[in-house]
């Protein structure tokens, strides 16, 4: 009997409504509150200074979990004054308590101080950067500013001004464009967003807590939240742990794979397999379409069993490869050879597949107008939403761009205003679109363009150093499309986060600056009252130095592994590969998983093909499908709030161990 | 529709194999089958979305 075809349009609604499990019924609310506001200030503000301390001394924030603590103090706060927390409250408070504590956690995120330690390190001197490290950076290396350890200080007037209207302009375009494209991705086409449900339905979960009788989502939270605990103890905390008392830490499992690598090579040399150990991926194959994780494993196991080394290595295509080399060193050498280019051609073809099946519906959109919110091909937006007109949002977008290649062409004026316009509005759409569609399928960025901006500055001929120093618009917003579908799914109002986000930034701008120039003030950084970067500055100022000068002699290593032929095979095998599933009547999900695992090493996709087997053959049968579909992303969403609490308490132990002084007598 | 983008896919997609095969995997005709591989599958999408919901 002939298979019937099932359109693209038919199994993308099918999956989004799978994924919607509270069957598309909401009423939106603003999160709003003053309360919140206050909340997110009070804690967020609180625990930056520490996130940040606490990067510089081990290297780890602690800022994951934090969000998490705050909610849940949040709705104890609110049990014990007899009242409730709305899910839409907590969502918002979750986001600007993560941006709040996040902020400035990463050394180049706030990057002043960094370029103050930079500027006169022996290494900038040597590759001679010193000298030339524009005034729009940092001050002179013998500023007062930097003799005094003060950011608050005149000599830091251009780097703090240029920084200020630069963050503000990002956020616009962050909004804008990952508002845009979410329109086009979750409304016009319904991709389902498979991890938008777990952020959703945590928030949702630790709502319910604040209110009159205790609901399954919560048990089931509390259940996620035990395992997460335990395994988080047993995964981090053990090493976390005894790493600060011993010279070498115990990992019962290692940390992060086993490397079976140099065992597979007498009968599939050149093939790589390391089996990943953080079995809490076995959540996300609950959570991701099972399709996809079936078909991805079968396609990076046919890749290092078959394609690498009966098809490749022996036609000479991997040819630095030797007997011997662990993981990386296989991934090193194969990707040089094959893999980097390869996958820069099968990226292009989300792309293409992407504009192939959004050109249909935007003919069909005049039709299509009179279709209810919620259909594929429609973009009427659900009533309450707090949606802004689409347009808008693109001519905002496109503002704050020009405003922003304005801006780079005043501080490089020499470097060719071409190259600064394609990527602000060739390579930038096309990126963040491909991402966005990854996102939407997914749940994860598949787009990598290695070495883009080395290729652009060979290219532009453009020889001075103050390029290095620019954040050439280049810029990805898919990420962000899935924040919007949160939103969504938890029934929160479009305009009370932007409204949030907005109160939110400036604030913390201004804040993480002032955190900056007081840890500054306590002792040089790096120094030995920041072991982490003491260790570590000094190893990232030679890589600065290194990337910076590479390109001297108009060459490079990595450049030169691109090549036509390899992007050509991605491109093109990808786009067979996708036409020959669509011609057999087999639904395009197949696609991703295949064209997503070819290349990837099968043994990092086990946990998750373990928990998508189990999901399958097993919950399934035991609690029905749309049951399990309602209970998995809260279990995923409560486990990462115990393995995030588990992080936090060993960081805070670890914290008060640096602290204790051992005297030797 | 539908007919033309089976035979265009179908095509592509031995061209492609064809061209890995027989003239040293160069990129010109690797592309010319891309080419003809999208012009398939987006005849193969405009059916699919204007065409049979229709019928």
């Amino acid at each position: 009997m002939a298979r019937e075809r099932v359109s693209q349009a038919e199994e993308w609604q099918a999956w989004a409504q799978r994924y919607d499990v509270e069957g598309g019924l909401r009423t939106f609310e603003s999160g709003l509150t003053l309360k919140v506001f206050l909340g997110a200030v009070f804690i967020g503000l609180l625990m930056m200074p520490g996130s940040i301390y606490l990067t510089l001394v081990a290297g780890q924030s602690g800022a994951g979990a934090a969000p998490w603590v705050a909610v849940i103090l949040f709705t104890e706060l609110a049990r014990r004054s007899f009242t409730t927390a709305r899910r839409q409250e907590l969502y918002i408070l979750l986001g600007l308590t993560g941006a709040a504590v996040g902020s400035g956690i990463h050394y180049r995120a706030y990057p002043f101080v960094w370029y103050a330690y930079f500027i006169n390190t022996p290494q900038a001197e040597s590759y001679e950067i010193a000298d030339k490290i524009p005034y729009w950076v940092a001050p002179a290396k013998d500023a007062v500013a930097i003799a005094e350890r003060s950011l608050l200080h005149m000599d830091w007037f251009w780097p703090l001004a240029i920084f200020l209207v630069m963050k503000l302009l990002a956020e616009v375009r962050y909004i804008s464009a990952s508002y845009f494209l979410f329109r086009l991705t979750a409304d016009l086409e319904r991709l389902p967003y498979p991890l938008a449900p777990i952020q959703a339905q945590g928030a949702t979960a630790l709502a319910e807590t604040t209110g009159q009788g205790e609901t399954w989502r919560w048990r089931v939270f509390s259940i996620g939240s035990m395992a997460g605990l335990f395994w988080g103890f047993f995964y981090i905390g053990i090493p976390s742990l005894t790493g600060v008392m011993m010279s070498t830490p115990i990992e019962i499992l290692k940390i992060p794979f086993i490397d079976f690598t140099p065992s597979i090579e007498s009968f599939a040399p050149s093939g790589m397999f390391a089996l990943w150990t953080d079995f809490g991926l076995i959540l996300q194959g609950f959570v991701l379409p099972f399709p996809i994780i079936m078909s991805e494993f079968a396609s990076a196991m046919f890749t290092q069993f078959v394609l690498n080394p009966r098809i490749l290595y022996p036609l000479e295509i991997l040819h630095q490869w030797r007997p011997g080399l662990d993981m990386r060193g296989v991934k090193l050498f194969n990707d040089l050879d094959f893999w980097l280019s390869f996958n820069m051609g099968k990226s292009f073809s989300f792309a293409a597949v992407g504009l192939a099946a959004s050109i249909p519906i935007m003919l069909s959109m005049k039709q299509s107008q009179q279709q209810q919110a919620g259909t594929r091909g429609s973009l009427q937006t659900p009533p309450g939403r707090g949606d802004f007109p689409i347009w808008l949002m693109g001519g905002l977008w496109v503002l704050s761009m020009i405003v922003y290649v304005w801006i780079v062409h005043r501080m490089v004026p020499n470097f060719p205003v071409s190259f600064l316009l394609g990527f602000a509005f060739l390579y930038t759409p096309l990126h963040s679109y491909i991402n966005a569609r990854t996102f939407g399928v997914l749940g994860r960025p598949l787009f990598v363009l290695p070495y883009i901006h080395q290729a652009t500055f060979i290219l532009s001929r453009y020889e001075e150093i103050d390029i290095w120093f620019v954040h050439l618009p280049d810029e990805d917003y898919g990420a962000g499309t899935q924040h919007w579908r949160v939103l969504e799914l938890t029934g929160t109002t479009f305009t009370s986060d932007v409204l949030g986000r907005a109160l939110m930034v400036p604030l913390l701008i201004v804040a993480t600056i002032v955190v900056w120039h007081f840890i500054w003030k306590i002792a040089p950084i790096p120094s030995s009252q920041y072991p982490f970067a003491q260790t570590w500055w000094p190893l990232y100022a030679t890589d600065e130095a290194l990337w910076k000068t590479s390109l001297r002699d108009g060459n490079s290593q990595m450049l030169q592994a691109i090549r036509g032929d390899y992007v050509s095979a991605g491109f093109t095998s990808s786009l067979a590969i996708y036409g020959i599933l669509w011609a057999a009547k087999l639904p395009s999900m197949w696609f991703y998983g295949i064209v997503g695992g070819i290349g990837q090493d099968p043994g990092m996709m086990i946990p998750r093909v373990i928990g998508a087997l189990i999901g399958r053959f097993y919950m399934i049968k035991q609690f029905g499908l749309k049951r399990w579909f309602m209970y998995n992303p809260v279990l995923a969403a409560g486990f990462t709030c115990g393995v995030g609490l588990v992080g936090m308490g060993t960081v805070a132990i670890a914290l008060v161990s640096k602290a204790v002084i051992v005297k030797p007598f | 529709m539908e007919k033309l983008a089976y035979a265009l896919i179908f095509i592509g997609a031995i061209l492609w194999v064809f061209s890995i095969i027989f003239m040293g995997a160069r990129w010109q005709p690797q592309m010319l089958a891309a080419a003809i591989l999208t012009v398939g599958i987006i005849l193969a999408h405009v059916w699919e979305e204007l065409f049979r919901e229709k019928k």
